[in-house]
């Protein structure tokens, strides 16, 4: 417990970092690497693109460190760092037709991945994720993935904390419309 | 019993799904949900996300190389990258666009007065745009010829389009500039591209820069404008619709990171003639538009994506 008590935080370890010590940056990598794939892995559905948006996400932490202000914690920033990063593959998947002989991503969510009796592949989470309007993905990541609190996402995005918890709640009922209506992933292959 | 509204209902809604809830805000919860199917939705919703935590950790190995292909990316030492300058004002920003045109005024006025010049014919304004020459200058001197009518007026500079004779014009200009130096020449005197080279007119070339510099997220009704002036300028119409579709494409998908149009050109790139557009963009943590995205799609097709790529500007 004392030990613990010592261990530095996340903020002291980038105000180390600014000041020239690089293992401050990894040592916040290492505490923060499997929280980002884990939301990057949600948010593109790919492996190889989650990796690519992971380590997209702790280059630009890495060169903008000294923006991070400290008004939100050192992992929100990060996260918010992480959900662009992630969008970025996504923008650029939206208009790149997956090759027929890859089905990226096409792995079901596990053996009790049901939603209702629906059986939703981790590829049909993508696309109807990628269909949510930024704020409401924004939204629904950071709280219901990130398990980030209201307050630090009201600051983070500069919105009011009624606006985040109305973002989340319609993010959350849109989301389930577009997995129930099925996602264009589905309706391609089946139309094929 | 207390009955919950749904909103209350909403904001315990994760905490429930979790398990996470005392024994009175979990029945109240489920005795909501019973009669409500807007919370049910909203439930459905959770439980998508959460249930898509199911894949695999990070392996040793994958762990590495992420974390050796961070140092690589992000080598440069300290203080170098990451000490940004803070954002500038209105002033700053535009000092010198302002100073610029005041002593153009000073030196026309003198010469319509003092030596009855008749201001416009000796003038060299061969620009379509009225631009104004063919070199622009940085705030650190240096003489670029980047953008010969971007037209870096009081009003920030403008979208160009790069045709073929201005590429030929650079190629003139550029005898003895090495590709580190003018970047720019880049663009304008290879009609081959490489990713690696376009990438590179991303980093460091001098049009996106002064674009980055002289607007923020702030600026982004521009956008659709931008986009029509650079369509306005393609050499034909061919070219001209697949500007504004393959533009239109982009613009509003994420309404916190606007893109900016700064420039359009054809030119060969992966065996095919390209149309290639150039953004700023902004990393959505602050408002300047400190990031590059460039496309390329096939001249004639907008539905095929040659290349999509974004990353820094470099100061």
């Amino acid at each position: 417990m004392h030990r613990e008590s010592e261990r530095p935080s996340d903020e002291e370890l980038v105000k180390r970092f600014l000041a020239g010590t690089e293992d401050a940056f990894t040592e916040l990598m290492r505490r923060h690497e499997d929280r980002i794939f884990s939301l990057a892995m949600r948010m593109t559905g790919n492996r190889a693109d989650a990796l690519d948006a992971t380590q997209e996400t702790f280059i630009q932490a890495f060169r903008k460190a000294a923006r991070f202000r400290g008004d939100s914690a050192f992992g929100t920033w990060l996260w918010r760092i992480g959900i662009n990063a992630s969008n970025d593959i996504l923008r650029k998947r939206k208009r790149t037709p997956i090759p027929e002989e890859e089905p990226a991503g096409e792995e079901p969510m596990g053996s009790s991945a049901t939603i209702d009796d629906t059986v939703v592949t981790r590829l049909e989470l993508t696309d109807a994720l990628a269909q949510l309007s930024e704020e409401y993905k924004e939204a629904v990541v950071m709280h219901d993935i990130g398990g980030i609190p209201y307050e630090e996402i009201a600051t983070l995005t500069g919105v009011s904390i009624g606006t985040v918890k109305s973002r989340i709640s319609r993010g959350r009922k849109r989301l389930a419309h577009l997995l129930e209506q099925g996602s264009p992933s589905r309706t391609s292959k089946e139309s094929r | 019993m207390t009955e919950i509204t749904h909103e209350r209902c909403s904001e315990l809604l994760a905490g429930h799904h979790r398990g996470e809830l005392g024994p009175e805000d979990a029945s109240a919860v489920e005795r909501h949900l019973a009669g409500c199917e807007e919370c049910r939705a909203e439930l459905v919703g959770l439980r998508a996300l959460s249930r898509s935590a199911e894949f695999e950790p990070l392996g040793d190995e994958e762990r590495q190389s992420l974390r050796d292909a961070v140092a690589r990316e992000a080598r440069l030492a300290p203080g170098q990258v990451y000490e940004l300058p803070a954002r500038r004002t209105f002033w700053e920003r535009h000092a010198g666009q302002i100073v610029g045109a005041a002593a153009s005024i000073v030196v026309i006025l003198f010469a319509y007065l003092a030596l009855g010049l008749p201001g416009r014919d000796d003038a060299g304004g061969d620009g379509d745009n009225g631009g104004g020459g063919d070199q622009t200058t940085t705030a650190e001197g240096e003489e670029l010829d980047a953008a010969p009518d971007a037209g870096a007026g009081p009003e920030g500079p403008q979208p160009v389009f790069i045709t073929a004779d201005l590429r030929a014009v650079a190629e003139g200009a550029q005898d003895d500039a090495t590709e580190s130096e003018a970047p720019s020449a880049l663009l304008q005197s290879r009609a081959k591209h490489t990713e690696r080279s376009i990438q590179e007119l991303g980093e460091r070339g001098p049009i996106l820069r002064e674009f980055s510099e002289a607007y923020t997220s702030d600026d982004a009704g521009l956008a659709e404008n931008f986009l029509n002036q650079l369509a306005s300028e393609a050499p034909d119409d061919e070219v001209r619709d697949r500007v504004l579709e393959c533009g239109a494409s982009l613009l509003g998908d994420d309404p916190g990171r606007p893109l900016l149009p700064a420039f359009a050109t054809v030119a060969e790139f992966k065996q095919q003639e390209a149309l290639i557009l150039g953004f700023v963009t902004s990393d959505g943590l602050t408002p300047e538009l400190n990031r590059y995205s460039l496309w390329a799609w096939p001249v004639d097709d907008c539905g095929v994506i040659l290349l999509g790529t974004s990353g820094d500007i470099r100061p």
